[in-house]
C-alpha cells in the first residue's frame, strides 16, 4: 500500500523520553580524526607555538618597553620544550607591599558590607583575599617569594600548554557528540582553537607588561583569578553557539528523534 | 606604555568580555526567555486522538450534516466532503470525509484525510486510511491499513492481517483477529482471536498483599504464595501456580500453563506466559511480553495495562480489560 | 617536605576526583541523549490504582495556597467504586502567622476531600509537620507539594502509578521553573534545573543507578516512613535522608520526566545563598549519618553504590575544591607549582565539569537541545561565577553541618520566600 507524505506517518515526539541515534562511525571518525590530532597538534608544535606567541609578545612589548627587554629563553614541558620570555621584573618594596595590603584590605570591607551578595562579588572576593595573601607574603616573607618574573614566564607558558591541550579536546569531545555535520565540529575546534591562541597572546603580553612596570604582587592574582576558568568562559560560549544552532536544526527535522 | 600594549590590553579585556555577549544580547532580547510549557489540562486518555478530533469538528457547532462540502479548522483549515453519495467507482479520497448513512465503500480504497461516520461503517478489505472516528460500530476488512488511529463509540471489529500503525480504540469492545499489527489498543473489553473462554474459571483467591519478599525465584507448580515478590533474576511460575501478589523481575518471568498472577507484574526484561495464564492487574515490561493463546489480562469491570517497551505478541483466545501500548511491534499470531 | 608531599598528594586526588565526576556527567550526558530510555509507566492506566493523601505544608502561604488547592481539586484521579475519588489534599498549616488558617477552613468547608491540619505547637518545620500529618493521612501514597506548586490535572495520577510496582518506596518528578521572565537569577536556575532533571536524574533513572528524591513534586509509600519512625526533624534536608533511607533499604527510587510541574524559583541572590547553603548543610548531615551505612548495604549493586556515594558527597565537593584551590595557593607561594608542569588546569577542567552548577555546561546543554530551546544556552558562561557563588555558600553549609553533628544542634526551618501573588497560576 502506498504511503503518501500528507498521509502523516511522522509523529512529534515529546521532550520527556526522545533521544537521538549516535552515528558511532561518524563520532569515532571524529575524535580519532579531528579531536585527539587537533589536542596533539599543540602538543607536537609546542616549540613553534610557544615560540610564535612569545615572539609577538615580544614584539609586542619592546614597543613601550625598549628593545632588548625581553629574550627568548626554552625550557622541558612533558610533551615537549616550550619557549618564553625571560626578563627581570619589579620586586615590590614593603611600602608599595603595605599600600596594596590596605586598599584591598578596604575594598573587601567595602564588598562585603555594602555590596549586594553577587556571584561576580563573591569572585572579585576570592580574587582579592588571593591578592592579600600575595601582599601578606611580600610584607613579611620578600626574600622567600619563589618566582622571578621569568619564572613565573616559563610556569605560564606551561599552564598555556595545558590550556590549549585541554581546551581544544574538551571542545573536541562536546561537539563530536553533538548531531551535527563533521565540518561544523572541525569549525568549533579551530574557532576554539584560534581564539585561544589569539587570547594567550594579549593575556601573556598583559600580565608581563603589568609585572614589569608595576609589581611581581600581583602574580599570585594574575595565576588564579585569570588562569583557566576565563578560558572556560569562551569555550562555553563557542559550545553555547554550536548548541543553540544545532537544536535549531533538531527542530526542524522531526523524523531524526527516536523514542 | 605604547600604543600596541594598549591595544593589547584592550584586547584582552574585550576578549574577557566576549563571551557574554551573546547572553547579554538575549537578556535584552527575551528570544527564548519563556517557561517551558506543561499542558495543565493533559489527562491520560486512550481514546485521545478521536475524542479531540470530534471536539475540533463538532464542538463548534458549526458542522452542517446537510452540506456537501464546508470549511472546517483542525490544525489548519481543512475541506469536510460529505460522502454518502459516492461516485460510482470512487476509491480515492482527498480531503475530510464524514458520512451520515453506512457507506458502500470498494475494497482498495484510499482516505488521504480523516473520517467521521456517524452510523456504522466497514471498510473492505485492503483499505488504507489515516485516521477514522465512528459514533456506532466500525469493521475494518481484511489486509487493511490505519495509518494513524481508529475509534469507534460502541464496538470496532479488526479483521485479519490489518496494520494498526498508531491506535485503534473502542468505547465498548474491540475484536481483533490473527495476524493484525498494533502499537495501542483500548476498550473495555478487547477480545484477540475470540476472546478467553476461561474467565470463570479466573477465581481471585483470597490472600494478603502485603510484605516484600526477595529471596523467591519461582513458585512451585499449583503452589499458591501470598505477598509481593522482587526477583533479582530470573523467575518462575510453574504451572497452576498462583501469585496473590505484585512482582517485579529483574530477569525473564515464565508463566508456565495455567499460573496466575493477582496482582501487577513489572518486569525489566522477557515476560513470557506459556497459555492460560491470568493476570489480574497491569503487566509493564522494559522487554517483550509474549502471551500464548487464553490468557487473560485485568478483570471485568475494571481498566488495566499491558505495557511493554520492546513488542507485545498475543496468540488466540485473549482477552485484555483496557490498554495495550508497545513502542515496538504488537503482534497477533 | 612531608607537608609538600601531602599538600601535592591532596592536589593530584582532588584533580582525580573532580575528572571523575566529570567521566560521570559525561556517562549520564551520552545515556540520555543517544540511548533508549528506560520508559516510566505513565502509559499505565488502571482502575486499581492506590489511595493517595497529598499533603501540602503550609507556613504563611496566603499568598499562594488558592493556587495550588484549586489546582488539585481539578485534577484527574481514579474514583472508586462508589464513585468518591481515591485522594484527600491535606493542607499542613504550620505556625502560619496570616490568613492560611482562614483560607484552608474555607475551602475544608466547601470540599469533603479537603483536610487541613493546624500545627501551632510541637517541632516546626516540614519534616514535622509530614509526621503529624502522615499519622491521620488514608493514603497509602503520600504525595507532597510545596504551597506555590501549580499541578496539572495528570500529575497526580503520573506521580503515584509507579507504586503499582512493589519495589518502589518513592517517586520523584521534573520540577520546572515558572518565573524564568524575572531576572538573570531565575534563567540560569531555569538552566541548571533543566541539566539536572532531564539529563542527570533520567540517566541515573535508565542505568538504574539512584535517582533523587526532591521531596516535591513527589511521592512515598507511607508505611514505609512510618515503620521507620518518619521523617527526622533535626535533618533539614530531609527528602535527602528519605532517598538514602529508602536506597539502604533496598527500596527504589523512580524518576518520572514526563510529570512536570512548575515551581517558582529564588528572584534574589540573597534567597538563593541562604537555600543553597541550607541544602548544603542538610545534605552533609545526611551525608555524616548515612556514609557508613551506604558502604555497607547488602541491597545495592557496585556502580549503584559508587553513584550514590558520589551523589551523597556532591555538597562536599565545593570544600574539597576549596581546599585544593587554597592548597594550589600554598604550592604556589612554596614554589612548588611545577609539580603538575601545568597541568593544574585539569583541576578546573574537573571542577568545571563537576558541580559546575551540579550539572555541567554540557549537560545544560543537552538538556536544552532535548527541550528544544535555544537562546536560553547563550546564557551558559554566566553560570561560571555561579561556580564561586555555590564555593561560597556551600562551604558555610558544610561547616554548619559538622557543627551540627558535633554539637547535635537543631537545625530551625527555614521557609522560602515567595513571590507570585495570588491566583491560579500560569
Amino acid at each position: 500500500m502506498l504511503v503518501t507524505a500528507n498521509m502523516k506517518q511522522t509523529i512529534r515526539y515529546a521532550r520527556t523520553y526522545r533521544y537521538l541515534m549516535l552515528s558511532k562511525v561518524r563520532t569515532a571518525g571524529l575524535v580519532f580524526l579531528v579531536v585527539l590530532p587537533a589536542s596533539c597538534f599543540w602538543a607536537f608544535f609546542s616549540p613553534e607555538i610557544t615560540g610564535a606567541l612569545a615572539y609577538i609578545s615580544k614584539d609586542i612589548l619592546e614597543t613601550g618597553l625598549g628593545t632588548g627587554s625581553f629574550t627568548i629563553g626554552m625550557t622541558n614541558f612533558s610533551l615537549g620544550d616550550i619557549s618564553y620570555l625571560l626578563t627581570e621584573g619589579i620586586m615590590p618594596d614593603i611600602l608599595f607591599s603595605l599600600g596594596n595590603f590596605l586598599v584591598t584590605l578596604i575594598i573587601l570591607f567595602i564588598l562585603t558590607f555594602f555590596l549586594k551578595i553577587r556571584p561576580i562579588t563573591i569572585f572579585i572576593y576570592i580574587a582579592l583575599l588571593v591578592h592579600l595573601c600575595s601582599c601578606l607574603f611580600f610584607i613579611f616573607f620578600p626574600e622567600l617569594f619563589p618566582y622571578t618574573l621569568a619564572e613565573y614566564s616559563e610556569l605560564y607558558m606551561k599552564q598555556q600548554m595545558g590550556i590549549f591541550i585541554c581546551m581544544t579536546f574538551v571542545m573536541g569531545c562536546v561537539t563530536s557528540f553533538l548531531p551535527i555535520a563533521p565540518w561544523k565540529v572541525i569549525l568549533a575546534v579551530l574557532g576554539c582553537g584560534i581564539y585561544s591562541f589569539v587570547f594567550a597572546v594579549v593575556r601573556y603580553t598583559t600580565f608581563l607588561f603589568l609585572m614589569k612596570e608595576f609589581s611581581v604582587l600581583y602574580m599570585a592574582c594574575m595565576f588564579f583569578t585569570f588562569g583557566p576558568l576565563i578560558d572556560f568562559l569562551y569555550l562555553v560560549s563557542i559550545y553555547s553557539l554550536v548548541a543553540d544552532h544545532t537544536s535549531g536544526m533538531l527542530a526542524k527535522d522531526v523524523g531524526v528523534w527516536k523514542w | 606604555m605604547s600604543i600596541y600594549i594598549g591595544l593589547c590590553m584592550l584586547l584582552f579585556v574585550l576578549m574577557m568580555v566576549l563571551p557574554f555577549v551573546p547572553g547579554w544580547l538575549e537578556m535584552r532580547r527575551k528570544k527564548d526567555v519563556r517557561h517551558l510549557y506543561i499542558n495543565g489540562d493533559f489527562v491520560r486518555n486512550p481514546r485521545y486522538f478521536s475524542t479531540s478530533f470530534k471536539q475540533k469538528l463538532l464542538g463548534t457547532g458549526s458542522l452542517s450534516i446537510l452540506k456537501e462540502e464546508q470549511e472546517v479548522m483542525l490544525s489548519k483549515k481543512e475541506i469536510l466532503i460529505q460522502a454518502d453519495k459516492l461516485t460510482a467507482g470512487q476509491k480515492k479520497f482527498e480531503n475530510l470525509v464524514f458520512f451520515n448513512q453506512q457507506p458502500e465503500l470498494l475494497p482498495g480504497s484510499v482516505f488521504h484525510k480523516e473520517i467521521y461516520a456517524r452510523q456504522n461503517i466497514q471498510f473492505p478489505e485492503e483499505t488504507l486510511l489515516r485516521a477514522a472516528a465512528c459514533e456506532e460500530n466500525c469493521r475494518l476488512g481484511k489486509s487493511s491499513r490505519v495509518i494513524r488511529w481508529i475509534d469507534a463509540e460502541r464496538q470496532m471489529e479488526i479483521a485479519e492481517n490489518c496494520q494498526l500503525d498508531l491506535s485503534a480504540t473502542a468505547g465498548e469492545h474491540l475484536l481483533i483477529a490473527s495476524g493484525c499489527r498494533f502499537r495501542r489498543l483500548y476498550a473495555p473489553m478487547i477480545d484477540i482471536q475470540g476472546g478467553a473462554s476461561r474467565l470463570q474459571q479466573m477465581m481471585e483467591i483470597a490472600g494478603t498483599q502485603d510484605g516484600l519478599q526477595r529471596d523467591v525465584n519461582h513458585i512451585e507448580a499449583g503452589q499458591v504464595l501470598g505477598g509481593n515478590v522482587v526477583a533479582k533474576g530470573d523467575f518462575t511460575l510453574h504451572e497452576g501456580a498462583v501469585l496473590v501478589g505484585s512482582l517485579k523481575v529483574y530477569g525473564d518471568l515464565l508463566l508456565e500453563e495455567g499460573s496466575q498472577i493477582q496482582g501487577n507484574v513489572f518486569g525489566e526484561k522477557r515476560i513470557r506466559l506459556l497459555g492460560g495464564n491470568w493476570i489480574r492487574g497491569s503487566i509493564f515490561s522494559q522487554g517483550r511480553i509474549e502471551a500464548g493463546p487464553g490468557c487473560i489480562f485485568g478483570h471485568a469491570d475494571a481498566v488495566e495495562s499491558v505495557v511493554a517497551r520492546n513488542g507485545i505478541v498475543f496468540s488466540s483466545h485473549t482477552t485484555v480489560y483496557g490498554f495495550v501500548l508497545t513502542e515496538g511491534e504488537g503482534s497477533i499470531l | 617536605m612531608v607537608i609538600i608531599f601531602f599538600m601535592k598528594l591532596y592536589f593530584v586526588i582532588t584533580v582525580l576526583v573532580m575528572l571523575a565526576y566529570a567521566v560521570r556527567h559525561t556517562v549520564f550526558t551520552y545515556n540520555r541523549l543517544y540511548q533508549p530510555q528506560k520508559m516510566y509507566c505513565q502509559d499505565i492506566l488502571s482502575s486499581d490504582i492506590p489511595f493517595v493523601s497529598v499533603l501540602i505544608p503550609m507556613h504563611n502561604e496566603e499568598l499562594v495556597a488558592h493556587g495550588v488547592l484549586d489546582a488539585l481539586l481539578r485534577c484527574d484521579y481514579p474514583a472508586d467504586t462508589e464513585g468518591n475519588r481515591k485522594m484527600e489534599i491535606v493542607p499542613i498549616n504550620d505556625f502560619s502567622e496570616d490568613k492560611t488558617r482562614e483560607i484552608l477552613d474555607t475551602y475544608a468547608a466547601k470540599y469533603d476531600c479537603i483536610h487541613p491540619i493546624h500545627r501551632y505547637s510541637g517541632d516546626r518545620g516540614k519534616p514535622a509537620a509530614l509526621n503529624e500529618a502522615m499519622k491521620s493521612a488514608k493514603g497509602q501514597i503520600i504525595v507532597v507539594f510545596d504551597a506555590d506548586y501549580i499541578p496539572a490535572r495528570g500529575l497526580l495520577r503520573e506521580l503515584v502509578v509507579s507504586f503499582m510496582d512493589p519495589e518502589v518506596g518513592a517517586v520523584m518528578g521534573r520540577v520546572i521553573p515558572v518565573n524564568t521572565e524575572a531576572n538573570i537569577l531565575t534563567r540560569l536556575l531555569d538552566l541548571e534545573r533543566s541539566g539536572g532533571y532531564q539529563v542527570d536524574q533520567q540517566a541515573r533513572y535508565n542505568l538504574n543507578l539512584l535517582p533523587q528524591y526532591g521531596g516535591t513534586v513527589g511521592g512515598f509509600r507511607k508505611d514505609l516512613i512510618l515503620a521507620t519512625g518518619g521523617f527526622k526533624v533535626d535533618i533539614l534536608a530531609e527528602d535527602t535522608e528519605l532517598t538514602y533511607r529508602l536506597a539502604c533499604s533496598g527500596w527504589k527510587i523512580v524518576y518520572a520526566n514526563t510529570a512536570e510541574c512548575y515551581e517558582e524559583a529564588p528572584e534574589t541572590w540573597e534567597i538563593r545563598a541562604r537555600q543553597i547553603r541550607r541544602w548544603a548543610r542538610g545534605h552533609n548531615e545526611v551525608m555524616f549519618r548515612y556514609f557508613g551505612t551506604l558502604l555497607s548495604t547488602k541491597y545495592l549493586r557496585p556502580l549503584q553504590r559508587i553513584d550514590a556515594l558520589m551523589l551523597l558527597t556532591i555538597y562536599l565537593m565545593p570544600v574539597v575544591l576549596l581546599l585544593g584551590l587554597l592548597d594550589s595557593l600554598g604550592l604556589f607561594f612554596l614554589g612548588e607549582m611545577d609539580i603538575i608542569d601545568g597541568w593544574w588546569v585539569l583541576l578546573f577542567i574537573g571542577a568545571y565539569n563537576t558541580f559546575g552548577n551540579f550539572a555541567p555546561f554540557f549537560e545544560v546543554g543537552t538538556a536544552n537541545i532535548l527541550d528544544a530551546s535555544r537562546q536560553r544556552m547563550f546564557l551558559l558562561p554566566y553560570l561560571s561565577f555561579n561556580f564561586y557563588f555555590y564555593l561560597w555558600f556551600i562551604t558555610q553549609g558544610f561547616f554548619e553541618s559538622v557543627v551540627d553533628v558535633l554539637t547535635k544542634r537543631k537545625a530551625s526551618w527555614q521557609k522560602t520566600v515567595r513571590f507570585r501573588q495570588g491566583g491560579t497560576g500560569v
